[in-house]
């Protein structure tokens, strides 16, 4: 079986069987593939905005989804929870009890790594947390500064249809 | 959430409500103001990114022109297209002896015998009342009629709906323009409800109130509404006036004594198609243009019957 080392910002280095680790197109374009696929040697490849904490639990992802692929997220949703749109027990557990931080660490990794299934659900975490929220409490789970009072005044007036529905 | 993309924001944006994209939309600029490049938000590209992803004659229902509204935003847009996505209900229903089955707002039972006792009870009285007292009786001698109007209000595109019946018996089916939920309710209780015709109401208090509370749209087009009567199929039509009623017969015109009734409404082509069971028997009106509800009416009938309203795929010509 083939193997390749993913290596963080920091130098750490992350091995994992090269087919799980193609689901990254970065990982895939950095290698000299043949048409099929095959290449002679991996080559290491360095992931430079990801650091060691983060790009540990992506190489968990990628492991377990070589060996079960995540089912496609239905849009429109079917719930306003995250477990509500993703079944499978693994995935659900994955991102449990991660702090926001790493969760949009993971978000970013996956959009710089390009790994699809990976933002599919790290985006759809982030947007279940967000549903049924006021802009003040999205602020907070996002960390955004206050609107100053003009700001706010130019927001609510660009959408007002909303409020007067 | 400074390091998220623009592309990344949109994505997770994408898997929201509209409520919810207007919520993030109002939290800062980067996700509220318009972009010197796109020229409207990030929140209004994802709801515009939403609407470009459903089916063709879904967006045909809310069309984005360079004449919109200043006020009309991608956002609006895609929250009214989710409620034009959602099941047709009856939410009005006005008159006496009809109500929801079981909640379910798709469903209303009419059953007019009970008003015919309790209006031939009224009769009565008045008719002892008037004895005694050598009084004129003033009550009116409609008997019982009731509607349903539908929830989806109707500007563009084409919208057809399924009507299942168990019973036919002076039911008519049809388009109404929006009505005022509240002003309809106020009148519901005064001079007896009535469906003559097929201009629903004929309280000559609550015609005046329409009439003044008619906003630009009712302007756009000469039909205020028209139905189709299921016996013997012709097609009843009032104005913007609410003046006159015209009955008309059409070509295809066929009675539906039972089965299904369906309707097209074609807002591009400003016509309305009558289907029975599934069979198109043509087009029963045209000159239609502006907003429009589904209309149910029943004026009379003597035995109860349910009434669903579905959205069903357009049976092949």
């Amino acid at each position: 079986m083939q193997t390749i080392k993913l290596i963080s910002r920091s130098g750490d280095p992350f091995e994992l069987p090269y087919a799980a680790a193609r689901l990254s197109h970065v990982v895939r374009d950095a290698q000299a593939e043949e048409d099929d696929g095959v290449i002679d040697t991996p080559e290491d490849v360095q992931i430079i905005k990801v650091e060691s904490r983060c790009l540990e639990k992506v190489v968990e992802f990628l492991k377990h989804y070589h060996e079960e692929p995540l089912v496609e997220i239905k849009t429109p949703l079917e719930d306003n929870t995250f477990e509500g749109n993703v079944k499978q027990e693994w995935y659900q557990n994955f991102l449990k009890g991660i702090d926001q931080p790493m969760l949009f660490d993971l978000v970013t990794a996956a959009n710089f790594m390009a790994i699809q299934p990976l933002l599919d659900i790290t985006c759809l975490k982030v947007s279940c947390q967000l549903m049924g929220k006021s802009a003040e409490e999205i602020r907070q789970i996002l960390n955004i500064p206050k609107l100053t009072a003009e700001e706010e005044e130019a927001a609510r007036r660009d959408h007002r249809w909303i409020f007067d529905d | 959430m400074k390091d998220l993309t623009d592309d990344t924001v949109l994505y997770i944006g994408s898997f929201l409500d509209p409520l919810g994209m207007l919520n993030v939309a109002l939290t800062c600029r980067r996700f509220g103001s318009a972009t010197s490049a796109h020229h409207v938000s990030l929140m209004e590209q994802g709801a515009r990114q939403s609407i470009e992803a459903a089916p063709l004659y879904e967006r045909n229902w809310v069309p984005y022109t360079q004449n919109s509204s200043s006020s009309t935003t991608w956002i609006g847009l895609y929250y009214e297209l989710l409620k034009l996505r959602s099941p047709p209900s009856f939410n009005t229903i006005l008159g006496r002896g009809i109500r929801h089955i079981n909640k379910n707002k798709h469903h209303v039972y009419v059953s007019l015998r009970e008003q015919y006792q309790a209006q031939q009870l009224q009769d009565a009285k008045r008719l002892i009342l008037r004895k005694r007292n050598r009084l004129m009786t003033t009550g009116d001698s409609n008997y019982a009629s009731c509607v349903a109007i539908g929830n989806h209000i109707m500007r563009a595109g084409r919208h057809y709906v399924k009507f299942t019946m168990t019973r036919v018996e002076k039911i008519s089916f049809g388009i109404i323009k929006p009505i005022d939920e509240n002003l309809a309710d106020d009148h519901t209780h005064t001079n007896g409800f009535s469906s003559y015709g097929c201009c629903p109401f004929t309280s000559p208090s609550l015609l005046s109130a329409l009439s003044s509370s008619r906003t630009q749209d009712s302007y756009k087009s000469n039909v205020y509404c028209c139905l189709y009567n299921t016996f013997p199929g012709t097609c009843q039509w009032c104005d913007c006036n609410m003046m006159e009623r015209t009955i008309d017969n059409w070509t295809g015109m066929e009675y539906s004594l039972e089965g299904d009734v369906g309707l097209l409404l074609d807002l591009d082509e400003g016509t309305l198609t009558v289907y029975k069971n599934g069979r198109r028997l043509g087009i029963m009106k045209d000159g239609i243009t502006g907003e429009y509800c589904w209309l149910m009416s029943i004026q009379g009938a003597s035995n109860p019957t349910a009434v669903q309203i579905k959205r069903a795929p357009i049976p092949d010509a």
